[in-house]
């Protein structure tokens, strides 16, 4: 078999890339998701809710969200919805701390963008004047933005803090003088999306912001023990709600799962978590239905690249290499794809045999995982695997944060739908854990 | 090419899951366990160079090893991988900002490669106090720079600039990647670890403890400390590391640790030489000063005692414990051990006692005086005593007639 055969299979794995809406490759998931199903939890409410509704969207990074979610970005625009979507990145969010105002400079931006015929935007033009002007006496100091775009200014309005970074204080002085007027701010965007609702195109009925990414917001700890993920979503949801459309937002999963989880309900409903793909059950018995989604996962990509492959016998040497690669992912999308990837990389030529796959395992757990977890966390993570169950705990969150522990969705009625957890297979093996283990288990 | 196994490709729900459950089960008997022995480097390097060869477009490659063989690994790469354009990034400064940089970098003159080292230099100003993490590493209430801008730039490197970019970098950088910017981290494609050879291990180590002085470690500012400092730790983490080096290494370590005022991590440092080498009396001596320094006087006692135990005229341990007694106010017990210190080493103890803070309550003492006092009568008495030595030996000569 060809190096250029293999080097295509390896390609076609790249942990990195969120699936278009009608990709071939896409597996759908939902049964060995527990039955979730965006399209109920989150999409159905909003064509028939004649009020916004503002929703949160969450689960572990790499599990499949983005592709979720522009699948439900289609779902929509085919039920009267005109979507505004859109991954947030650095131009948008402080990259050291960011705050709710980043976030609302944020849609502010990307609504312009793509409404800007559809309304008049001269009051938010008005607004980002009007700061200029005193950030300009406060900074003392030139603060110009010409371009005559005005989604261009707003960008480069929420890029200025990092600009005038080395200006002593500037930073704090800009978010103060954001903050401060927030409320116009919304106003005046608000203004412009009532306006474009009127104008939306023909077959249109409502207007949805989906903000993605905002679960890339690195979680900064503050000295009472909450962290800036708590201030943007839980202190500040009023500002966060305040849109007067759909809004959905993405949030880290380690949010659900604060000691505040219950202000959080009470602000955005339920908020709705991607699990991963069951492998194992709560019993610790392999369920095979998940094994199977993921091998159809692997298909579908190889299949893209030469049809006429089969799993096992042309791509792995036998199913028992497949069974266990797909086992160590603990049904994690990107971890499937990553182990695949390295088991390749220690594969002459195909097929990958049962020592690749194990050489990916070891490298992945000593070198990746091994690192993840503090020496005081080993108890916890033990506990996790006897009780299955997270506790809102800050030392938990983090947990749930690095991947370390898994959540996962088992349907046992229309009634009965338990999310439990679980420690990340590529842990299980390490010798660390296995001590605190038995340690949990005697005691 | 025949197919041997179509069964899982059915459609999803008549999957036949006892099919799957006998594979899973013939699956346990042959791949009990995963875990293998630690690859060698030969077989490290092969899958490094696949894995790099292999790429197209976008990719992130993680290397960690020793800083002594990056050089040769990239010679070594770029010769084995003679279809990709590569090229080498050294950093030598902190950096706020990567993706200009390497986007200049490619309009000058275009790569699908780049290695990069020097990272970590970027992490190191962000080693300190604060909430959460490990020790002074990876706080939770602050984000490297750097880090902030890889984890949320990460797209734009995909989409902008579509090449494959390698890092080699040190182990306390990669936990900080896993910790502080794990959605950039989350992309790689590999993770490579590559163990030191013993011989090159060796001859870093020694490179530490020869450059190693306290006085020294004292002149270094916080960063250089904090530099030193982790490259010892990356040295102890070394899997191929043995036992006697470890040790070495750890009081080292501890000595650094004391120079920056960071006393409890040298009391550490020094038990882990211990836990090696027990009768290392060094570390023992200077356990007890770093206890002395937080105050806990009884410890340092008995951790002077231990270095005394292996060596009873470590004229250092006696001089320290009769300081500890005399900050507690024991005249009689500081004076005692004073003199057993003046005894084994005169010159250096006489000078250093006189001006020496924790014998400011014995100076005036006329026992303690006497000490350090070279007076004629002791001048007088070390003198005959070298005489009889010498009649002695005369004595026992052979009489020349």
């Amino acid at each position: 078999m060809s190096e250029e055969l293999i080097s295509d299979i390896y390609n076609a794995f790249k942990p990195y890339e969120a699936l278009p809406a009608d990709s071939p490759v896409y597996v759908r998931c939902s049964e060995v998701r527990g039955q979730e199903n965006i399209f109920n939890e989150v999409g159905r409410e909003i064509p028939r809710s004649n009020q916004s509704t503002c929703q949160l969207y969450t689960g572990h990074r790499g599990v499949g969200k983005s592709t979720e979610l522009l699948r439900l970005k289609k779902y929509l625009e085919e039920n009267g919805c005109l979507v505004v979507y859109f991954g947030a990145t650095d131009s948008d969010i402080d990259e050291q701390d960011a705050q709710h105002t980043d976030i609302l400079l944020a849609c502010t931006r990307h609504i312009l963008e793509d409404l800007k015929e559809l309304a008049n935007p001269r009051p938010l033009l008005q607004w980002l004047g009007n700061r200029l002007q005193e950030l300009q006496k406060v900074l003392e100091q030139e603060v110009q933005i010409n371009d005559p775009q005005v989604d261009v200014q707003i960008g480069a309005f929420a890029k200025l803090t990092a600009n005038l970074q080395l200006v002593p204080g500037a930073r704090q002085r800009i978010r103060a003088e954001v903050e401060a007027h927030t409320k116009t701010l919304t106003q005046a965007l608000n203004d412009f999306i009532v306006e474009a609702k009127q104008h939306l195109p023909a077959g249109k009925t409502k207007l949805v912001v989906i903000a993605d990414n905002l679960d890339r917001i690195v979680p900064v700890q503050r000295e009472n023990g909450r962290n800036n993920h708590d201030e943007i979503f839980i202190d500040r949801c009023l500002q966060l709600r305040a849109l007067q459309c759909h809004v959905i937002y993405t949030v880290p999963l380690s949010l659900v799962y604060s000691d505040r989880a219950t202000e959080i309900r009470d602000n955005y409903k339920s908020p709705q978590i991607l699990p991963m793909i069951m492998v194992q059950t709560r019993q610790n018995q392999i369920y095979p239905l998940g094994i199977e989604r993921l091998s159809q996962i692997i298909q579908r990509r190889v299949d893209q690249v030469q049809p006429d492959l089969a799993l096992d016998g042309d791509v792995f040497d036998m199913a028992a290499t497949r069974l266990r690669l797909c086992e160590m992912s603990g049904g994690h999308v990107r971890e499937l794809m990553l182990l695949l990837q390295v088991a390749i990389e220690w594969t002459d030529a195909l097929p990958i045999t049962g020592k690749a796959v194990r050489r990916a395992i070891t490298e992945a757990r000593e070198n990746t995982y091994r690192n993840a977890v503090d020496d005081s966390e080993w108890i916890k993570l033990a506990e996790v695997a006897v009780s299955k169950q997270v506790p809102n705990e800050a030392g938990y969150r983090d947990l749930l944060f690095r991947r370390c522990l898994l959540e996962y969705r088992e349907f046992v009625s229309e009634d009965e739908i338990v999310r439990w957890h679980d420690v990340h297979p590529l842990i299980r093996d390490l010798a660390a854990f296995q001590t605190a283990l038995t340690q949990v288990q005697t005691s | 090419m025949t197919k041997k196994s179509t069964q899982w490709r059915q459609n999803p729900r008549d999957c036949n899951t006892a099919a799957t459950n006998s594979v899973i089960a013939e699956e346990s008997a042959c791949l009990e366990k995963d875990t293998l022995v630690p690859a060698d480097f030969e077989e490290i390097y092969a899958a490094l160079r696949r894995a790099i060869g292999r790429q197209k477009g976008f990719g992130l490659v993680f290397v960690r090893c020793i800083p002594a063989i990056v050089e040769p690994l990239i010679q070594r790469l770029e010769t084995d991988i003679p279809h990709k354009r590569m090229q080498t990034l050294h950093l030598t400064e902190p950096i706020a900002t990567f993706f200009d940089l390497v986007q200049s970098r490619l309009e000058t003159e275009p790569f699908d490669t780049l290695f990069v080292t020097g990272i970590e230099k970027s992490l190191v100003e962000y080693i300190k106090p604060g909430i959460g993490g490990i020790g002074d590493y990876y706080k939770e209430d602050t984000v490297p720079r750097i880090l902030g801008h890889l984890n949320m730039q990460r797209e734009r490197f995909r989409d902008e600039l579509g090449v494959g970019l390698v890092f080699f970098l040190p182990l306390f950088a990669k936990k900080y990647f896993i910790h502080r910017a794990p959605d950039f981290f989350d992309w790689r494609t590999g993770d490579f670890e590559f163990p030191a050879e013993p011989g090159m291990l060796a001859a870093a180590s020694r490179q530490v403890w020869l450059s190693g002085d306290y006085e020294q470690y004292c002149q270094l500012s916080a960063t250089e400390r904090r530099t030193k400092i982790l490259e010892i730790r990356e040295l102890i983490a070394e899997q191929q590391q043995i036992p006697d080096q470890q040790q070495q290494l750890w009081f080292e370590l501890g000595n650094l640790l004391i120079a920056g005022q960071q006393y409890e991590e040298a009391i550490a440092s020094y038990d882990q030489a211990l836990a090696v080498k027990p009768d290392l009396h060094e570390a023992w001596t200077n356990r007890g000063i770093a206890l002395g320094n937080l105050g806990r006087f009884e410890e340092a006692i008995a951790s002077y005692d231990q270095a005394l135990a292996v060596k009873p005229d470590k004229h250092e341990a006696w001089y320290n414990k009769a300081c500890v007694y005399a900050l507690q106010g024991n005249a009689p017990l500081a004076l005692d051990h004073l003199q057993r210190a003046i005894e084994l080493a005169p010159k250096k103890y006489r000078d250093m006692a006189k001006t020496d803070a924790d014998f400011a309550s014995l100076r005036d003492q006329p026992r303690f005086q006497a000490l350090v006092t070279v007076d004629r009568g002791w001048r007088a008495s070390v003198w005959c005593r070298q005489l009889i030595k010498v009649v002695a030996k005369l004595g026992s000569l052979p009489t020349v007639h």
